[in-house]
């Protein structure tokens, strides 16, 4: 709790620290991913569900948005809206199937979908402009008043994370989410505990799903430019990451692990194949010897300080 | 009209015998140790870059750089049993997943800095000329990867059902608790198919090398494809793996022709959808492994 104060503190700070619009960006992107990755945490983290088909969903909200107000004309509001609830649609379409295999099966399911969702939304030329790209996209307006600014929109964008977070962490100490985490921890011990596991788990890819559509929307309005590629396996990875390293199954590990994989790669940008293997490793390392990730060290490290020595 | 359809079909076992070997030596890993090896990518990439530093930089005939690069990626292989995956054992299915995930993502950012950014080439047995009968061209290369593989596959059925070595290493992947209680070194068994799998992995480099060109992402296309091949032809069975990789090969080949060359690539990702829902137990399912 006073983790997640501290951080919304510094990034209220954050833009009168930062002047150029290029840090700026990294900082709108940052907030975009902490979303994405919080809604995949929902997912992994908290049951148990290894999806690799995640960006496409990140993918069909940043379209669908793109194409309802760049195409149709229509508000801003409604193209996010519509992208959280398609997203949300396709999301429990995927869980249906995904209902009745496990594991691996799982894993290699979702990450041939999410490549047919990327490859179908690069031939349907006429909607998408296909390999192109989309360009063009406004930013965002809400009731007449236009986010022009990136101070402006940082702001915006920051009032979604905050919402997000409070919900996801609202929703770890409702019955569902002991319910997520039960199905996470042995299946069949949540089953016979009454836990309705068919159901929680189109909830969680749903919920995760719709996060990804708000994250997507946001996303196609802020770098005004989306493309196919931009959403390939390696993003894919990359968020995966996110989330391992930040800490899977809390609430801050995403955060903590957007902000870190969005800004590090950017500073150490002239060791770019170093930083990558350093990055393979610190992968490796996380799952081998943090698996609570950063967050998980932090708290024991500050348990440790907080006893009496 | 037939010479299309010979020239497709040709094209088709090629690149179907190539993931035949890559889906074999995937499939090996899920059999014996029931893991899933996601840094089997950079097996097949180190494979096809250790065959062209060897022949090409180094000079070494084409037949030795050959051998010397399975024989090469075999020891890989055991030093990923120690290193990566002896520590892994009894771990959770998502652990394996992202820590082979972790150690795949530095080998590939390591193979661009050992071997620079362009894309390198390997030169085949036989030069670039094609034989044509009947109207179809015919490169000798591809024939040769038919005839290794199909020599490989026949070699390793025998191995796994007469020999003394094969029976162990099928009954510590049938039942670990039971083999170890005969007898059966269970870890080294082990590393025997890890071994293994990496020299397949490193075969499969090599031949393919020549179709195409050296890059740090090959292995990458090929794991996928070889992801297609273990499910359409049934997880954890070997006689799967072969018969799905020709399936996907073949199937990749005519969808191309004959009905989109631009959605190629979706072909394999559309036949893991299309079977997993459907048949999820795989096309051809006779595993050598009942545990999963």
């Amino acid at each position: 709790m006073r983790m997640g104060a501290g951080l919304l503190l510094v990034a209220l700070a954050l833009p009168l620290v930062i002047g150029n619009n290029y840090q700026l960006g990294i900082a709108h992107q940052a907030l975009i991913l902490i979303l994405l990755a919080s809604g995949y945490n929902l997912l992994l983290g908290f049951t148990g569900l290894v999806s690799f088909g995640h960006i496409a969903l990140f993918a069909i909200g940043a379209y669908t948005s793109a194409i309802l107000v760049v195409t149709f004309g229509l508000p801003f509001l409604v193209g996010l809206v519509a992208a959280a609830v398609l997203t949300g649609v396709v999301g429990v379409l995927i869980a249906v199937p995904a209902l009745r295999i496990k594991g691996h099966y799982l894993t290699l399911l979702t990450l041939a979908l999410g490549e047919v969702i990327r490859l179908a939304i690069r031939g349907m030329e006429s909607l998408t402009h296909g390999s192109a790209g989309f360009s063009g996209i406004p930013r965002p307006s809400l009731l007449g008043f236009a986010f022009r600014t990136g101070t402006e929109l940082y702001y915006l964008l920051l009032a979604c994370v905050v919402l997000g977070v409070l919900f996801i962490a609202r929703l770890e100490r409702s019955r569902f989410g002991r319910a997520f985490k039960a199905i996470r921890d042995g299946e069949t011990a949540a089953e016979v505990c009454g836990v309705d596991t068919a159901a929680m788990k189109v909830l969680a890819f749903g919920l995760s799903a719709v996060f990804a559509g708000v994250a997507g929307g946001l996303y196609a309005h802020t770098m005004r430019f989306i493309s196919p590629e931009f959403f390939s396996l390696s993003l894919t990875i990359t968020l995966l990451a996110m989330v391992l390293i930040g800490g899977r199954g809390t609430v801050l590990g995403p955060v903590v692990g957007a902000v870190l994989l969005t800004v590090l790669p950017e500073w150490l940008r002239f060791v770019k194949d170093y930083y990558l293997i350093v990055f393979g490793l610190a992968i490796w390392a996380c799952t081998m010897f943090l698996p609570q990730g950063l967050i998980g060290l932090a708290t024991r490290v500050f348990a440790r300080k907080g006893r009496p020595a | 009209m037939l010479q299309t359809l010979l020239q497709v079909a040709l094209t088709g076992a090629t690149m179907g015998c190539i993931y035949a070997l890559v889906a074999l030596g995937f499939t090996l890993t899920i059999a014996a140790a029931g893991v899933v090896n996601f840094a089997y990518s950079e097996w097949v990439t180190y494979g096809a870059y250790i065959g062209v530093t060897l022949v090409a930089v180094l000079g070494l005939p084409l037949w030795l750089g050959l051998l010397l690069t399975v024989g090469l990626c075999a020891v890989m292989g055991y030093a990923f049993q120690v290193v990566v995956f002896a520590p892994l054992e009894g771990k959770h299915f998502l652990t394996t997943v992202s820590a082979t995930i972790g150690v795949a993502l530095a080998m590939q950012a390591a193979a661009t800095l050992i071997w620079g950014p362009y894309a390198l080439t390997l030169p085949t047995f036989f030069g670039t000329g094609s034989l044509t009968i009947g109207g179809v061209a015919l490169f000798p290369h591809s024939l040769l990867i038919v005839g290794i593989t199909a020599v490989l596959i026949a070699g390793m059925q025998r191995a796994l059902t007469r020999t003394d070595i094969g029976l162990r290493l099928q009954a510590a992947a049938q039942d670990p608790v039971a083999a170890r209680l005969m007898g059966i070194p269970i870890r080294r068994m082990r590393t025997l198919a890890y071994c293994l799998s990496a020299a397949l992995a490193g075969l499969a480099g090599f031949m393919v090398a020549p179709l195409f060109v050296v890059t740090t992402t090959m292995g990458f296309g090929l794991m996928l494809k070889g992801f297609a091949a273990t499910i359409v032809g049934g997880w954890g069975s070997l006689k799967g793996a072969v018969l799905g990789g020709l399936a996907v090969g073949l199937i990749e080949a005519f969808g191309a022709a004959y009905l989109s060359s631009e959605y190629k690539d979706s072909i394999a990702f559309a036949m893991i959808v299309v079977v997993l829902l459907l048949r999820p137990s795989g096309l051809f399912p006779e595993r050598i492994a009942e545990k999963f």
